[in-house]
C-alpha cells in the first residue's frame, strides 16, 4: 500500500508547538509573588506537624528501639549490668559529657574518683557467679588440636637417663640434618661471577660489530622465505564435477554404516566384558578410596604437627632444647638452662594458628640456639 | 526486569563469599591494622584456611562470620575514641600547650575485658581448660627484664611485669595451700608443674631463674595477649580464693613484701584468714626493694589444719601427707621459689638464709637440708643432706625414696618424665623399675602379706597387690595350669561314669593340651572377633584414625625392638671385653 494522505497532525505529531504554557506561568507567578511577599494566605502551608496517628510507622520504629546488642543479651542475666537499648527518644538523651560532680569534691578526688572508675580491675567480680548456664552455648571453634603445653620428652631432663638422652638428641640431630638437606637439595643460587675468559678493551667493540652483522643477514633470509612460501600457497584450483560429488558422498555414506557397525560391534563386545569391567571399576574405586584416606590422614597427622599455611611465610619450628653430651653434668646448679623462652612462647602461638608466622619468625638468631656437633 | 540485583563484583556463596583477606577486613571495620590485631586477639577471632584461596596463597584469611562478630563489639568504638583522645593529645603537646596535655592525660578513656572474658568462657570450667598457656605467659613475663624498648622498639611497662608477679605468686599461693600439685618436671627449657583443679588438668611452664634474654619477637602481640591472660588469671584467682572462703586481693604484709617475699607473705596471709586471726601488724622496718632477678625468698608455711576436709580426694590427701612432719632448710644455691612452692604444696615445711625467714639454719629441729655444693663445710649430724632433685623426684614418685644416692657430692640417678607413660613407649629406664620396686615394697608392707599355700588368684584383692608385670603373668600362667588340671579331672570322671578304661584317658592326655591351646585359640578369636565387629561399625573416619594409630603403635615397637637388640649387644660385647 501507499503511504497515507498527511492529514492535520497538529493535535499528535506537533505537540511540541501546540502545548499551552498558560498554567505554568501562572504558578509561576503566584510563587514568585509569595516569596516576594512573605507568603500567603490561600495556599495550604508546606511544612507542618504530622498530628496524625500513623500506627504502622510507629510500631515499627518502637520495634527496632526494643532490639538489644547480642553482646548484652549474654550479660542480660547479671543484675549488674544495664542493658541500654539501640536507640532512645529525644527525651531520655542526656548529655553525654556532663561528670556528676558530687557536693564537696574539689578537682584532685575526682580526678583520682575517674580514674579509679577508668581502671583495668575496676569491677572485680565474680564473673561466674551462680553457675549460670547460658542458653545458647555456642560451637567454639578451635584454631588447632595442638595443646598449649606441650612437655618435652624425657630426654630435655636436666639430668637425663641415657637412653631417652640418645633419643632426644638423635631427633635434634635428625631435624638439624634435614635442614641440611633442604639446602644442599634445594636449586643453586645465580652465582654472581659468571665463568669466562677476560675480554680486552678493544675487543669489546668488535664483539658488537659481529653481532650487527648478523642480524642484517638474518633478515633478509627471512625476507626470502616469505616470498617464496606465498608463490607456494595459491594452489591449482580444478572445477569439481558431479561425479566428483556424487563419489564424495557414497563414501561418505559407506563410512556412516561402517561407523555404526563398529558402535554395534563394540557394544556387543563390551556387555561379554561386563564381568570384568565391573571388576575393574570396583578396583579404581578401591584404589582411589584408598589415595583418598592416605591422604586425608596424612594431612591429620601433618595438623599435629604444625598449622595450616596461614599467610606469606611457613611456620618454621623451632630445635629440640636439649642438653649435649658435654653438658650433661647432672646438677642443677651447673643446668646450662634455656634463656629464650620468650621465643619458644611465641612459636608456640604460632604452632597453634593463633598468630600468623611473619617474615622475623623465621629468621635464626645467631649463637642463641644450642648448636648439635655431632 | 531482573530479579535481585547484585552488584557485579559481589558473590553470594562458595569460598569467595564466606572468606575475606585481612586487607579487606581491616577496611571492612575503618580500624587500623593494629587495633584490628589487638581486637582479633582479644576477641578470640583467629585466621582460618578456607578450601580455595580466592586472592591468593599470601592472605591470611578471616570467616565472614567472625569478622561480623566484631562490627558488633563495643570495644571497637572504644578503640576509636582511645585513638582519637591520643591525637587530642598529640595535638597539644606539638602545640607546646603542657597544661591541657597532662589535663587530657589524666582523663584517658579505658577499658575493661570483664565481658569479654565472660563472653570467650561462659563457665569457669571453660576458663580452667584454658589456663595452660594463661599460666605460662604470665611466669614468663613474671621473670622477664623491664625494659624501656626492645628489639622493634617496644616497651615491656614495669607494673605489668609487677602485676604478672603477683598473679603469679598468688596462683601459686593457692595451689600449694589446697595441695593440688601432682607433677614436676625440670627440663632445660623451664620447670613443668602440672596440677588437678575442680577435675581440669592444669600443665604449665615456668623458666629457670635466669636472666631472660629478650628474642626478636613481636612485642605488641605478646603484650596484648599478656594484657587478655593478666585479667583471665585475676577472675580465677577471684573465685578460687573465694571458693576457700580467702578474701581477695590479699592484703600482705608490707615489711615482707618490701623484702620481695611475696609467697611467703600470701601464705601467711593464709593463714590468718583460715584461722581468723586479726589483721596481719605491720613491721616497723623498711627495707629497700630488692631487684627484681634475685631469688625470691620462699616461705615457712605454719599450716594449721583448718582446710575443708570434706572437699578433699584421696590423691589431695596423699599429697598432703608426703612431706608431713619432714623440716626443710634451703641453701641460697638452690631455687629457692620452686622448692618453696613444691615442698609446701605436700605438706612440708621449710626456711632459707635471709631475713625476715621463718627460723634460722641452726634450729635443732630441721630434718633436711638441701644443698648443692660439691663439697660441705660444716655438717650437723641430726639432719639429712641432700640434692635438690631428691625434692622432685620424690613428688613424682608419691613415696620418699632413699637419700643415699642424692648425698652430696654424688651424681644423682636420672630425672625422669612423670609425664611420660613408661609402658607405652615400651622402653622403661632402670631407675623407673627400681622406683617401681620401692613402690610396690611400700606398698606390700601396708597389705597383709598373703598365705602360703592357699592363694586364691581368683580374688582381686590379693592381686591388687602385685604391682610387677612379670608376677602378674606368673600368676596368670599359673591360672591357666590350674584350670586346665580341673578340666583334666572333669573328663577323667566323667570317662569313667561312661565306662571307659583307664588306659584310654592316658591317650587323651594328649588331645587336652591341645583342648588348652584351642581354648586359648577360641578365645583370641572371640576377642578378634569382637574387635572386629567394633570396626565395622565405627564409621569411615574413626576406623582411618584407628588405622594411624595402630602404624604408630607399630612403629614404637619395632623403635624398642630394636633399641632392646642393640642393648643386648652391647652388654654382649661388654661381657667378651
Amino acid at each position: 500500500m501507499g503511504k497515507k494522505s498527511k492529514s492535520s497532525r497538529k493535535g499528535k505529531k506537533e505537540w511540541r508547538k501546540n502545548i499551552s504554557t498558560e498554567d505554568v506561568e501562572d504558578f509561576l507567578e503566584i510563587s514568585t509573588e509569595d516569596v516576594l511577599s512573605g507568603g500567603s494566605q490561600q495556599k495550604e502551608p508546606s511544612f507542618f506537624i504530622d498530628k496524625s496517628l500513623d500506627l504502622a510507622a510507629k510500631k515499627k520504629i518502637d520495634k527496632s528501639r526494643r532490639k538489644v546488642l547480642w553482646c548484652d543479651k549474654l550479660l542480660e542475666k547479671n543484675p549488674m549490668v544495664k542493658i541500654i537499648p539501640s536507640s532512645t527518644t529525644r527525651k531520655m538523651k542526656t548529655n553525654k559529657n556532663t561528670k556528676i560532680v558530687q557536693a564537696g569534691e574539689n578537682e584532685t578526688t575526682l580526678q583520682t574518683r575517674l580514674k579509679d572508675e577508668n581502671a583495668c580491675y575496676s569491677s572485680l567480680t565474680d564473673l561466674w557467679e551462680d553457675g549460670k548456664d547460658d542458653s545458647k552455648i555456642k560451637k567454639k571453634f578451635l584454631p588447632s588440636a595442638i595443646a598449649a603445653i606441650e612437655v618435652e620428652p624425657s630426654g630435655c631432663s636436666f639430668n637425663p637417663d641415657s637412653m631417652n638422652h640418645q633419643d632426644a638428641l638423635a631427633r635434634a640431630v635428625a631435624d638439624e640434618m634435614q635442614k641440611i638437606y633442604q639446602q644442599e637439595l634445594g636449586p643453586k643460587p645465580v652465582p654472581s661471577v659468571a665463568p669466562g675468559k677476560v675480554i680486552d678493551d678493544e675487543l669489546k667493540y668488535f664483539l658488537e660489530a659481529d653481532d650487527q652483522c648478523d642480524d642484517n643477514e638474518e633478515n633478509e633470509m627471512q625476507i626470502s622465505i616469505t616470498d617464496a612460501e606465498i608463490e607456494k600457497r595459491v594452489p591449482k584450483c580444478k572445477r569439481v564435477t558431479r561425479v566428483e560429488l556424487n563419489r564424495r558422498a557414497r563414501k561418505k555414506e559407506h563410512l556412516k554404516i561402517e561407523a555404526e557397525a563398529k558402535k554395534v560391534d563394540e557394544l556387543s563386545k563390551s556387555i561379554d566384558d561386563l564381568p570384568a569391567i565391573l571388576q575393574t571399576i570396583e578396583k579404581e574405586e578401591e584404589e582411589k578410596n584408598k589415595r583418598h584416606m592416605r591422604r586425608l590422614v596424612a594431612k591429620a597427622e601433618k595438623l599435629k604437627a604444625h598449622p595450616p599455611r596461614l599467610g606469606k611465610y611457613k611456620y618454621q619450628p623451632i630445635s629440640l632444647q636439649v642438653l649435649l653430651s658435654e653438658e650433661k653434668t647432672g646438677s642443677l646448679r651447673k643446668l646450662k638452662a634455656s634463656c629464650t623462652l620468650v621465643r619458644d612462647r611465641f612459636n608456640s602461638l604460632e604452632k597453634r594458628g593463633l598468630v600468623v608466622p611473619s617474615k622475623k619468625s623465621g629468621r635464626k638468631v645467631a649463637c642463641l640456639e644450642p648448636e648439635v656437633l655431632e | 526486569m531482573p530479579k535481585h540485583y547484585r552488584p557485579a563484583g559481589k558473590k553470594k556463596e562458595g569460598n569467595v563469599a564466606k572468606y575475606v583477606t585481612r586487607s579487606q577486613a581491616v577496611k571492612g571495620l575503618q580500624v587500623t591494622l593494629p587495633v584490628f590485631r589487638k581486637l582479633c586477639i582479644l576477641k578470640g577471632v583467629f585466621p582460618r584456611e578456607p578450601r580455595k584461596k580466592v586472592k591468593g596463597n599470601h592472605h591470611s584469611y578471616y570467616h565472614m562470620k567472625d569478622i561480623l562478630f566484631l562490627k558488633h563489639e563495643p570495644l571497637l568504638e572504644k578503640l576509636r575514641d582511645i585513638r582519637s583522645y591520643d591525637k587530642k593529645i598529640k595535638k597539644a603537646v606539638s602545640k607546646k600547650n603542657k597544661d591541657l596535655a597532662g589535663r587530657l592525660l589524666t582523663r584517658k578513656p579505658s577499658y575493661t575485658l570483664d565481658r569479654m572474658i565472660r563472653e570467650r568462657y561462659p563457665k569457669f570450667v571453660d576458663a580452667l581448660r584454658d589456663l595452660d598457656d594463661c599460666l605460662s605467659l604470665v611466669h614468663l613475663f613474671a621473670a622477664l627484664p623491664a625494659v624501656d624498648s626492645t628489639a622493634n622498639g617496644e616497651k615491656i611497662p614495669i607494673n605489668r611485669v609487677h602485676n604478672c608477679r603477683r598473679l603469679s605468686y598468688e596462683w601459686q599461693a593457692y595451689i600449694s595451700r589446697t595441695h593440688k600439685l601432682r607433677k614436676t618436671f625440670v627440663s632445660v627449657k623451664g620447670i613443668y608443674y602440672q596440677a588437678v583443679v575442680k577435675g581440669q588438668t592444669i600443665t604449665w611452664l615456668t623458666p629457670h631463674a635466669l636472666q631472660q634474654v629478650l628474642s626478636e619477637v613481636d612485642y605488641r602481640i605478646l603484650l596484648t595477649f599478656l594484657e587478655f591472660y593478666e585479667a583471665l588469671l585475676g577472675f580465677v584467682n577471684f573465685k578460687l580464693y573465694h571458693s576457700i572462703n580467702v578474701k581477695y586481693p590479699p592484703i600482705l604484709d608490707p615489711q615482707l613484701e618490701a623484702l620481695a617475699a611475696d609467697l611467703y607473705a600470701l601464705t601467711r596471709y593464709f593463714d590468718a584468714r583460715s584461722a581468723r586471726l586479726g589483721s596481719l601488724t605491720p613491721g616497723s622496718d623498711q627495707m629497700e626493694l630488692q631487684q627484681l632477678h634475685s631469688n625470691e625468698l620462699g616461705s615457712l608455711v605454719q599450716i594449721s589444719e583448718v582446710a575443708n576436709e570434706d572437699e578433699e580426694d584421696e590423691e589431695t590427701r596423699e599429697c598432703k601427707n608426703l612431706f608431713k612432719n619432714m623440716i626443710f632448710f634451703l641453701s641460697p644455691e638452690v631455687p629457692r621459689e620452686s622448692l618453696l612452692f613444691v615442698i609446701s604444696a605436700f605438706g612440708g615445711r621449710l626456711s632459707w638464709d635471709g631475713d625476715g625467714a621463718p627460723f634460722d639454719e641452726t634450729d635443732q629441729s630441721i630434718s633436711y637440708q638441701v644443698v648443692d655444693r660439691p663439697t660441705l663445710g660444716r655438717k650437723f649430724l641430726t639432719r639429712e643432706y641432700i640434692q635438690p632433685q631428691w625434692v622432685f623426684d620424690c613428688v613424682n614418685a608419691r613415696i620418699i625414696l632413699p637419700t643415699e644416692k642424692y648425698m652430696v657430692g654424688c651424681i644423682c640417678p636420672p630425672h625422669l618424665s612423670p609425664f611420660v607413660d613408661n609402658e607405652t613407649e615400651g622402653h622403661v629406664p632402670e631407675y623407673a623399675e627400681a622406683i617401681e620396686r620401692l613402690k610396690a615394697a611400700q606398698r606390700k608392707e601396708v597389705l597383709p602379706l598373703p598365705g602360703s599355700g592357699k592363694e586364691d588368684f581368683d580374688d582381686p584383692h590379693s592381686l591388687a597387690g602385685i604391682a610387677d608385670r612379670a608376677e602378674a603373668i606368673e600368676v596368670a600362667k599359673k591360672r591357666k595350669e590350674m584350670a586346665m588340671l580341673e578340666k583334666q579331672h572333669f573328663d577323667e570322671l566323667s570317662k569313667e561314669v561312661k565306662g571307659y578304661q583307664i588306659a584310654d584317658i592316658a591317650l587323651d592326655n594328649e588331645p587336652m593340651q591341645d583342648d588348652d591351646e584351642c581354648l586359648d585359640q577360641d578365645l583370641r578369636q572371640l576377642e578378634e572377633d569382637e574387635s572386629r565387629r567394633a570396626e565395622a561399625l565405627m564409621g569411615r573416619k574413626p576406623r582411618n584414625i584407628l588405622k594411624a594409630m595402630r602404624i604408630g603403635i607399630q612403629k614404637k615397637q619395632d623403635a624398642t625392638q630394636r633399641l632392646k637388640k642393640r642393648q643386648k649387644q652391647i652388654k654382649e660385647s661388654q661381657m667378651l671385653n
